[in-house]
């Protein structure tokens, strides 16, 4: 297993990187906010939710790419011939997809709690490490449900259909989460949507002819 | 392992868009056999090998590898499963060490020393991305990955395509080292019949979806037999014979094909008293080629032990 995640790592090596430059940038956004250094915020949360909607849509084209190019470019034919069961193949890539949210998401919360920790006049409070949970966790299944949304959709053969689905699915997730907030609600759904899609997922991946 | 057959086909039914490819397919090859599967373009050779290996999904019957459901073959029996595909379907963009690499370490069991020897008899260029490679070179990567694991079972699914004579050669005799360890069981489907010839012990004939063939590659030779028959007058129209593979008739002269040949149906040829009745040796190809002549041109029987 573990040299089938090492395998999707070095394949998704691009997307690592993407997701380690963009997370540099929300950090840098979050240390210009935090330290006043401009007069308004606002063009600053701007690029904070581009670059979260950026973020959303490759996750997503990422899920698809697991699905059709693996598929198309007969590199699952051979895989299967291997010593390794399709679940596993799927796995590796859900675990992978999982480390490239994570190397996105987890340096900008590591900084906003360092940048407000370190801000003299601000104490911790209860309600902010709360208000820190609910949008790590938020985020984070918002991402996995962006990425399992490719998933499905990648195993539509119309061109079309998929890049379609690349903008509007994460864009009916992130409404989603605008319309309903930080809620027990909103965990519930984004949680039975993931795992709903990746056991769809995985019945389809193990019954597809190669 | 379990025991019994390696590979055990029940029932086998396919079907493609409506289309039967494999119609009630029965096989069993047993531990030590290396069964050569034979059939034109489209006969359903590939399809049956990917159901075997899962691949693909009968849409009725049963097949087994190792005992196992091919739907589910677990990792622990595909570790002892070498199988070459058709048309090579490596990973392309991969380089061949890494692409090595990585089936080292998925592979169950590794023989070293046996890979870097077929790396260097075949000089794989172990730097060169794999869709840089000919197909020949490709073939031959396969072949030596699907070798190195030192499997149990070797599917061949028209191994030697693009390969070209000394490099077919080559492969035929590191099958034959292979075979000399003991246990080890091929399964090998080529349009090559003299490479089928060469190392076969057992054939099946692949034919409109039916194995109307499966029987050992000794018995197949004995029971098809070609036969001249010259008579004093016209040919009879019936010779009110079953198995009649191909028969042809020119003035006096009736050459016949017959399956499951026997004293029997010896005794009813001579009831019409030909004046002569002489043998043509047929080679593999030749029967080949009777048992998988088009439809309307004449029907071949079932050839089994």
């Amino acid at each position: 297993m573990l040299t089938l995640i090492r395998r999707e790592i070095e394949d998704n090596i691009v997307h690592f990187v993407v997701a380690a430059l963009l997370s540099a940038l929300l950090v840098f956004a979050l240390w210009l906010m935090w330290s006043e250094q401009l007069p308004n915020n606002d063009p600053l949360e701007m690029l904070t939710i581009f670059v979260l909607l950026v973020v959303l849509v490759r996750l997503c084209r990422m899920g698809q790419l697991h699905i059709c190019a693996e598929t198309s470019r007969n590199a699952l034919v051979f895989l299967c011939t291997l010593p390794v069961t399709r679940t596993q193949l799927l796995a590796a890539k859900v675990i992978t997809a999982t480390l490239v949210i994570l190397t996105f998401g987890l340096p900008p919360l590591f900084a906003l709690r360092f940048f407000a920790y370190s801000q003299p006049s601000f104490g911790p409070c209860l309600g902010f490490e709360r208000y820190v949970w609910d949008l790590t966790f938020t985020l984070f299944l918002l991402l996995v449900g962006s990425y399992c949304s490719g998933l499905l959709s990648g195993f539509n053969s119309s061109r079309t259909i998929r890049a379609f689905g690349t903008f509007v699915l994460p864009l009916v997730l992130a409404l989603l989460v605008l319309a309903k907030g930080f809620s027990l609600q909103t965990y519930l759904i984004l949680v039975l949507f993931i795992f709903a899609v990746l056991l769809h997922v995985r019945h389809r991946f193990a019954a597809i002819s190669l | 392992m379990a025991t019994g057959p390696v590979i055990s086909v029940e029932g086998l039914v396919k079907y493609f868009d409506g289309r039967c490819v494999l119609d009630g397919i029965d096989l069993h090859v047993e531990q030590g056999c290396v069964y050569g599967l034979l059939g034109r373009n489209g006969a359903g050779k590939t399809t049956m090998i990917r159901i075997l290996l899962g691949q693909d999904f009968a849409t009725r019957g049963r097949t087994r590898v190792f005992g196992t459901d091919s739907a589910h073959i677990p990792s622990k029996v595909l570790a002892h499963i070498g199988y070459v595909a058709e048309g090579h379907n490596l990973i392309q963009h991969y380089r061949v060490r890494r692409l090595v690499n990585l089936c080292r370490k998925l592979a169950g069991q590794w023989n070293d020393t046996l890979f870097d020897h077929l790396a260097k008899t075949f000089h794989l260029p172990m730097d060169c991305r794999v869709r840089e490679m000919s197909i020949g070179m490709r073939a031959q990567l396969n072949l030596a990955l699907a070798i190195a694991v030192d499997p149990e079972l070797l599917v061949l699914d028209d191994p030697t395509l693009g390969l070209d004579t000394v490099a077919r050669r080559q492969f035929l005799e590191l099958t034959v080292d292979l075979l000399q360890r003991q246990g080890r069981t091929i399964l090998f489907s080529s349009h090559i019949l003299g490479d089928v010839e060469r190392i076969a012990d057992r054939i099946g004939i692949l034919r409109g979806g039916k194995l109307i063939v499966d029987c050992p590659l000794d018995d197949l030779k004995q029971r098809v037999k070609k036969l001249r028959l010259i008579f004093a007058d016209k040919p009879p129209v019936d010779l009110h014979m079953t198995d009649i593979i191909n028969r042809q008739t020119q003035g006096r002269e009736m050459v016949i094909t017959i399956a499951n040949m026997n004293p029997q149906k010896q005794a009813i040829i001579d009831t019409f008293k030909p004046s002569s009745c002489t043998e043509i040796p047929m080679s593999l190809e030749d029967i080949f080629i009777e048992c998988t002549r088009l439809d309307g041109q004449t029907t071949p029987a079932e050839i089994e032990e």
